[in-house]
């Protein structure tokens, strides 16, 4: 193993600071990182693992600082804890553990979002609706707790989240999807967004009710441009991929965290025992 | 070989008779199945025979029209041409004395850092810091030698105090830096970028050409592909011009300078003027160089008797010959002016911190550009005399604009606007300002003043939070300005939305006969009739951004505003969107232009607004 292991030299952000591997402060985080690269490579000298150096640079985020594949093993589980229960009560519980986890990793708000979003889908369900527009609402409730946890999976940085793939010898061009995901992710909205403002500066709905009167066109006016936009970006990525070396042999690494330790099994440990509990519990009940 | 080598040393780039044609897979499969050779490419679909060596610590710059092959050229560098790009590639491509068509992805990562015309194509990470150390991670290096390498590249591009921050947040000056800093943090051999300064102002493309110089100093070898070609007299070793896809001329950055005007505008390149970024340092330097420098202007040329004192202000009498010679030059871009002796684009060379600049106004060096908050304004109604126009030379004002006319007391006003973005706090603060009925208004500045702000408040696209805007005196509320207002965004692909270019230009109205007269006249004023029927996803950029200039001619807005319409075009290309904007202006609409092309600036404005 070749990348960051060394918990101990490692930064830890404050929650809300996802993505900041270098800080918002160039000068003062960098001798920060100069002192971790120190302590790193003192510690380096005296213990070596797995036949590589320690890294300098091993960013922890989130107050818990896991590894991204701790929250792959807390999404499917709790996927699988919502997929199993069926009880509104033993539900309500399994979101709140749920967004316990997200706020433990630093995102307290999205968190208490994700509560309120329930609590809206829930409140929906109980609408007297016909045919499966019931099953819809329920259906949708039961997806919001693995939901959840994995808004602290995509909190993480895309490096950390590859890095941690291809040790788990994921295929290469596997990673290469999942950093397209993240890059999408994130360009998508934008697209939307530009291509929505050059309707209205065109003044082809001068009036939001010109929008709701023409479906069609407004349809027409969103889909064409976001296809050609995506066409277009997504082959650029892609060649800009291939020149950046994503496909270079040999393993990949990250300067943010990406290791295994003690606190990953005590949290994934405590997700387990959770769902499984809530499961057991509406069981026996 | 002819290229093989330069002195001793082995070039850290070579083609050598190389050719690129480009094929569809179609096409690639008809020909395997007929196992017929390939057939010579053709013009215009890739490249044939070009040769080039680039030594290590040496710049070439690429240089021509649009789709004349530049883009190819880097890519068959990249090794991009053949394998991610399908087609026919032949002779030699080198890079670091090993065929660029057999490197592994690793070995062309470490030997080449790319940055792309668009840098938000080539970003995939959500912050700096994680984005520019990308490429070493791909790689497997170590955390720490990455973090090291982030710093130091960081460093040399200038974007070390936005580590942190998000890609999305940042300017297009910013973003280019980023892109830059992620193509050198793995200390490449060779640097190719496309058209880099296509999105910067003059500071910014100052400051890019300072980093290429250390990245030089480092022993990178630098190939780039530009039309503002000045920007880079003081880094390029060599000029390589293309057309057709074929090597026309070498050009070393002193010859390019003494080019005559005739033959600047016969290759289709951008004649950078007085403000256009070229440094004065070259231009000084070079005045007693070998190359023929400009020759003083004939008598009548001289644009006007402000720009003259100017000249004389700004201190060198080579300086002043050029600077009246430029725009005597320029004039000419137009058909108004005459004939010149010879008039040099060199001329350009020196005044750039001299007297031109500041005879209009404009004269804001590159270092008062980082105040965003409260831009200030300048407006000029002098600025036609660069335009051409004779008689616009005078100095056309508010209270007489170029077309005259009806026109005359028919004005846009925004009196004491305010506006600043929420999360970023810029934007434009008590500003005033005119935008007279046919006439075209050149809204200038640096990256991030607020030119764009203005622009849309102007169009309704956001609320003024203080200040009004009025139209002849009479304040226009937002939802009015939204129906009289067009705004032409800088990337037309998020404003063509209907199935043919007929479609589009009548979108979103009721037709009938009268509309569609009108339509027919746009797209004959535009020169789209032949192309009525096709899809607009299908036509070139220039073309499309052709249509959404037909659809605003054929609306009832009377206020269109272009936001940085010329960013990645060629001098023919600039002066194609500037006569553009002078049609509209004269079929009676407000034309408002958003730009820091100074080029399109003097081709196009009656008036100009500066803010900084």
């Amino acid at each position: 193993m070749r990348a960051s292991g060394g918990g101990e030299a490692g930064i830890e952000r404050a929650p809300g600071e996802a993505g900041r591997a270098f800080g918002k402060v160039g000068p003062g985080r960098a001798t920060g990182t100069a002192k971790a690269a120190e302590a790193a490579a003192a510690a380096a000298a005296a213990a070596v693992s797995d036949g590589a150096a320690l890294g300098a640079v091993d960013v922890r985020e989130g107050v818990l600082g896991l590894d991204p594949r701790t929250h792959v093993l807390a999404v499917a589980a709790f996927g699988v804890a919502s997929v199993v229960l069926v009880g509104l009560l033993e539900t309500a519980l399994l979101q709140a553990a749920a967004a316990l986890y997200l706020a433990g990793n630093g995102r307290a708000r999205l968190a208490l979002r994700s509560c309120a979003s329930f609590a809206v889908v829930c409140g929906l369900s109980f609408l007297p609706l016909p045919g499966l527009y019931g099953v819809l609402f329920v259906s949708l409730m039961h997806m919001v707790p693995p939901f959840t946890a994995g808004c602290a999976l995509f909190s993480l940085s895309p490096s950390a989240i590859m890095c941690a793939l291809a040790r788990w010898r994921v295929p290469r061009r596997a990673l290469v999807g999942v950093c397209m995901l993240f890059r999408f992710a994130s360009a998508l909205p934008f697209e939307a967004r530009s291509i929505v403002r050059g309707i209205r500066m065109r003044g082809i709905f001068p009036r939001a009710l010109d929008a709701v009167l023409h479906p069609a066109l407004v349809y027409e006016c969103l889909y064409t441009p976001l296809v050609m936009r995506c066409l277009r970006l997504s082959a650029e990525l892609a060649a800009s991929a291939e020149l950046r070396g994503i496909e270079a042999d040999g393993g990949r690494t990250s300067v943010h965290h990406v290791g295994l330790g003690a606190r990953d099994a005590l949290v994934a440990a405590a997700v387990v025992a959770v769902c499984v509990g809530l499961c057991a519990g509406e069981g026996l009940a | 070989m002819t290229a093989r080598r330069e002195g001793e040393r082995v070039a850290a780039v070579l083609l050598d008779r190389a050719s690129f044609r480009y094929v569809d897979e179609s096409e690639r499969e008809a020909k395997e199945a007929s196992a017929v050779p390939a057939s010579p490419s053709a013009p215009g679909e890739g490249v044939r025979d070009v040769s080039l060596s680039v030594a290590p610590g040496r710049c070439l710059v690429l240089c021509g029209r649009s789709g004349e092959g530049k883009s190819t050229v880097l890519r068959m560098i990249d090794g991009l041409a053949g394998t991610f790009f399908p087609g026919d590639l032949s002779g030699v491509v080198e890079v670091c004395g090993a065929d660029v068509r057999r490197l592994v992805p690793r070995e062309r990562a470490e030997r080449l850092g790319v940055v792309m015309q668009d840098p938000r194509s080539q970003f995939f990470m959500g912050t700096v810091g994680d984005e520019i150390a990308f490429t070493a991670e791909n790689l497997g290096v170590d955390p720490a030698e990455v973090a090291r390498r982030v710093r130091a590249a960081a460093e040399v591009c200038g974007v070390e105090g936005l580590m942190g921050e998000g890609l999305s947040a940042l300017s297009s000056g910013q973003k280019q830096r980023v892109a830059l800093a992620a193509a050198v943090a793995c200390e490449p051999a060779v640097l190719v970028l496309d058209e880099p300064t296509s999105n910067l102002d003059a500071e910014g493309s100052a400051a890019l050409v300072e980093v290429l110089a250390r990245l030089k100093a480092r022993g990178a070898a630098v190939v780039v592909s530009e039309h503002r070609l000045h920007r880079f007299l003081d880094v390029a070793d060599e000029y390589l011009y293309l057309r057709s896809g074929r090597v026309i001329a070498r050009w070393s950055p002193a010859k390019l300078a003494a080019l005559p005007l005739e033959e600047v505008q016969a290759l289709g390149l951008r004649q950078e003027g007085p403000f256009g970024g070229a440094s004065l340092h070259r231009g000084a330097t070079e005045t007693s160089g070998p190359a023929p420098r400009s020759v003083a202007p004939e008598e009548g040329e001289v644009a006007s008797g402000e720009a003259a004192a100017a000249v004389e202000a700004g201190g060198g009498d080579e300086r002043g010959k050029g600077a009246l010679a430029d725009q005597g030059a320029l004039s000419s871009f137009e058909g108004a002016g005459e004939n010149h002796a010879h008039p040099s684009l060199s001329s350009a060379s020196g005044e750039t911190a001299g007297g031109a600049a500041s005879s209009h106004g404009v004269g804001r060096l590159a270092g008062q550009a980082s105040c965003p908050a409260a831009p200030k304004i300048k407006e000029e109604g002098a600025l036609s005399s660069f335009g051409g126009a004779a008689e616009r030379r005078a100095g056309a004002s508010l209270s007489s604009p170029p077309d005259g006319g009806a026109g005359s007391a028919r004005v846009w006003r925004v009196e004491r606007l305010t506006y600043l973005h929420p999360s970023t706090k810029r934007g434009v603060r008590g500003l005033d300002a005119e935008f007279p009925c046919g006439a075209v208004t050149v809204v200038a500045g640096p990256n991030g003043v607020g030119k764009t702000t203005l622009a849309k408040v102007l169009c309704g696209a956001v609320r003024e939070q203080a200040g009004r805007v009025t139209f002849c005196g009479r304040p226009v509320a937002r939802r009015e300005r939204r129906r009289r207002g067009y705004f032409v965004m800088q990337d037309a692909d998020y404003q063509l939305y209907a199935g043919s270019v007929a479609d589009e230009v009548v979108l979103g109205r009721r037709v009938d006969d009268a509309l569609k007269a009108r339509a027919w006249e746009a797209l004959e004023a535009f020169d789209l009739a032949d192309l009525a029927d096709r899809h607009p996803a299908s036509l070139s950029g220039g073309q499309k951004q052709r249509v959404t200039l037909a659809a605003a001619y054929c609306s009832d807005a009377d206020l269109v505003v272009l936001d940085e319409p010329t960013s990645g075009l060629d001098g023919r290309g600039v002066a194609q969107v500037a006569a553009w904007c002078r049609r509209l202006a004269r079929a009676g609409k407000t034309v408002v232009v958003v730009t820091h092309d100074e080029l399109l600036a003097r081709m196009a404005g009656d008036r100009r607004i500066d803010l900084r």
